[in-house]
């Protein structure tokens, strides 16, 4: 009874050990490790340790972990967040509508070869170049949304007009064969067909967003920001700062991509 | 009856029909069979609307003249409306085709954000606004089909069989006389073949002596046994017969089921031959005598 038991338990333990999740925790152990073995191999202003560390003449220095851990207990912390939180909300709700509206436009005309030349414009240009451009027309605390709004067009653009594109001609024909009424007909069939590729289209453009308006605040320098915080750290060589707040943007895509991958779990739980 | 006349169909340089004729009689399960490419499934797409036929004399969408709207259209077309270019013309016109179609298409066209049951309520909605009513009657087919137990599965959690009942369950389940089947049978299994073959055979033997309605009677007010026990009561004698078009490559699946089989040619070649099945469906077997020289009949045809 015993060893019946053992044995189930040595059996669950394994294939906890081995499942998809365990890898994962497995691969960020080892990359935290090579962090920590290419840190001890260079100085702190080069590549900062992840953990705290007592150098040659005895004096501690924060590791990177450390440093998280403080700052996010300061008052600015949540102030940059919240910042760079709404500026990636608004431009991606503005990019996402008129992305949608086009390439649902798009589908009916000829809309979309006349769209074309900017939209390969958009996905050429550097960031850099449409960070000075905005700058022009708006303030420091409007224009990295506007950069984020113009980076991630083409990408949300192309995702509806593909989703829309790809809804199953044949299920439609079914539906009028069948004499649903096109009140009905469409928007059940195009809603749910297209949601499983607006919600993936939606997460990805929500985390390009992030890394384009971190990269714009940098460039353009609003008073509040994520990439402004990073930007004065790196103006005042404290490099253990500027990687804390690269990982809070790496915790903050995270939560991102889990979000959306719940939303998409639950919308479209027929796929599963 | 449904009428086809003279139609002209080409799918660019490739030409499917050419002045084709076709009368389907009301009632009869008719069976086209025919090499690949012929245009079986064409014909029914154009029976059902999803195709326009070249040489319509109407800008409709929806081509095939609906026999609500026939007793409005000339039989030939308006002198005054063509000019002389179109006088050349032979135009083509599809009578006879009711409002309300089933069709089984050859992949089950499921909705693949819906159960099994979703899918079926999908189409029925609009014609019985009545839930439980709904209810009954897509249980009863789903029972017909043998699949009521994985009624709240999605498309994706089903056989490719599995689906392909689902789909005949659908085209039972809709409130229709015209039936087109385009290659039903060919993911089921033989069990289950057998057993929907079953089906079919008493539905439509039991509207065979009915009295003839307008076809359009059935989608208003639907009649519904009350409860019945077997899929098949639920056509009442009172309704409009059934008239199945069929299109197969499977010989016996024809020889079982129709009473006509309509055999095409190769492509553009219209019809080779139409042979009559005169035995009664319910005692048809494939070893009996008059069903073997119609297969000799229909092979014959087909290799000639």
């Amino acid at each position: 009874m015993n060893n019946l038991t053992l044995d189930k338990v040595l059996r669950k333990a394994k294939k906890i050990a081995t499942s998809n999740r365990a890898i994962v925790v497995y691969a960020t152990i080892v990359l935290i490790l090579v962090w920590q073995l290419f840190a001890s191999t260079t100085n702190a202003f080069v590549m900062p340790s992840p953990f705290s560390t007592t150098d040659a003449n005895g004096f501690e220095r924060d590791g990177v972990f450390i440093t998280f851990f403080r700052l996010i207990q300061t008052q600015t912390f949540f102030a940059h967040l919240r910042a760079t939180l709404w500026r990636v909300f608004f431009s991606f709700i503005i990019s996402f509508s008129v992305a949608a509206l086009l390439a649902v436009l798009s589908t009916i005309n000829k809309v979309e070869y006349a769209l074309k030349p900017i939209i390969n414009v958009l996905i050429a240009l550097p960031v850099v170049v449409i960070a000075v451009l905005m700058l022009r027309f708006f303030s420091r605390e409007t224009a990295p949304i506007f950069v984020g709004f113009l980076l991630i067009f083409p990408l949300c653009y192309e995702g509806v007009l593909s989703a829309v594109k790809g809804v199953d001609k044949k299920v439609l024909e079914m539906s009028k064969v069948f004499n649903v009424p096109p009140p009905r007909r469409i928007p059940t069939i195009y809603i749910f067909s297209v949601m499983p590729h607006i919600i993936s289209t939606a997460k990805v453009a929500t985390l390009m967003n992030l890394k384009a308006i971190v990269s714009a605040e940098v460039i353009i320098n609003p008073v509040y920001g994520i990439g402004q915080i990073i930007f004065l750290h790196n103006q005042v060589i404290q490099v253990t700062h500027v990687f804390a707040w690269a990982l809070v943007v790496i915790i903050l895509s995270f939560a991102i991509a889990f979000a959306f991958d719940l939303v998409k779990k639950f919308a479209c739980r027929w796929q599963a | 009856m449904v009428q086809i006349k003279n139609i002209t169909k080409s799918f660019g340089e490739l030409e499917v029909f050419k002045n084709f004729s076709l009368d389907i009689e009301s009632g009869k399960i008719t069976a086209l069979l025919g090499p690949s490419g012929c245009g079986k499934t064409t014909l029914l797409r154009i029976l059902s609307g999803l195709e326009k036929i070249d040489n319509c004399k109407t800008n409709s969408k929806f081509t095939t003249t609906k026999q609500s709207k026939s007793d409005t259209l000339p039989d030939t077309p308006n002198q005054q409306e063509i000019t002389p270019h179109q006088q050349e013309i032979t135009f083509g016109q599809v009578t006879g085709v009711p409002n309300d179609i089933s069709y089984i298409f050859q992949e089950p066209r499921l909705l693949p954000f819906k159960t099994v049951f979703g899918n079926i309520d999908f189409v029925l909605k609009q014609k019985y606004p009545d839930k439980p009513q709904r209810l009954q009657l897509i249980e009863k087919y789903l029972e017909m089909t043998g699949i009521l137990e994985s009624k709240n599965f999605y498309p994706k959690q089903l056989s490719g069989g599995m689906a392909q009942r689902v789909s005949i369950a659908r085209a039972f389940a809709y409130p229709s006389t015209l039936h087109l089947w385009d290659e039903p049978f060919n993911a089921l299994d033989t069990k289950i073949a057998q057993q929907i073959f079953n089906s079919i055979i008493d539905i439509i033997d039991l509207t065979d002596n009915a009295q003839p309605t307008t076809p359009d009677q059935p989608t208003t007010n639907p009649p519904i046994a009350n409860p019945p026990p077997t899929a098949v009561e639920n056509r009442q004698p009172t309704q409009s017969p059934l008239t199945v078009i069929f299109v197969t490559h499977s010989i016996s699946d024809a020889l079982l089921l129709a009473d006509k089989v309509v055999i095409l040619g190769e492509r553009g070649t219209g019809i080779k031959n139409i042979l009559d099945i005169p035995t009664n469906r319910k005692d048809r077997s494939l070893t009996d005598n008059t069903l073997a020289t119609i297969r000799q009949q229909i092979l014959q045809t087909i290799y000639d």
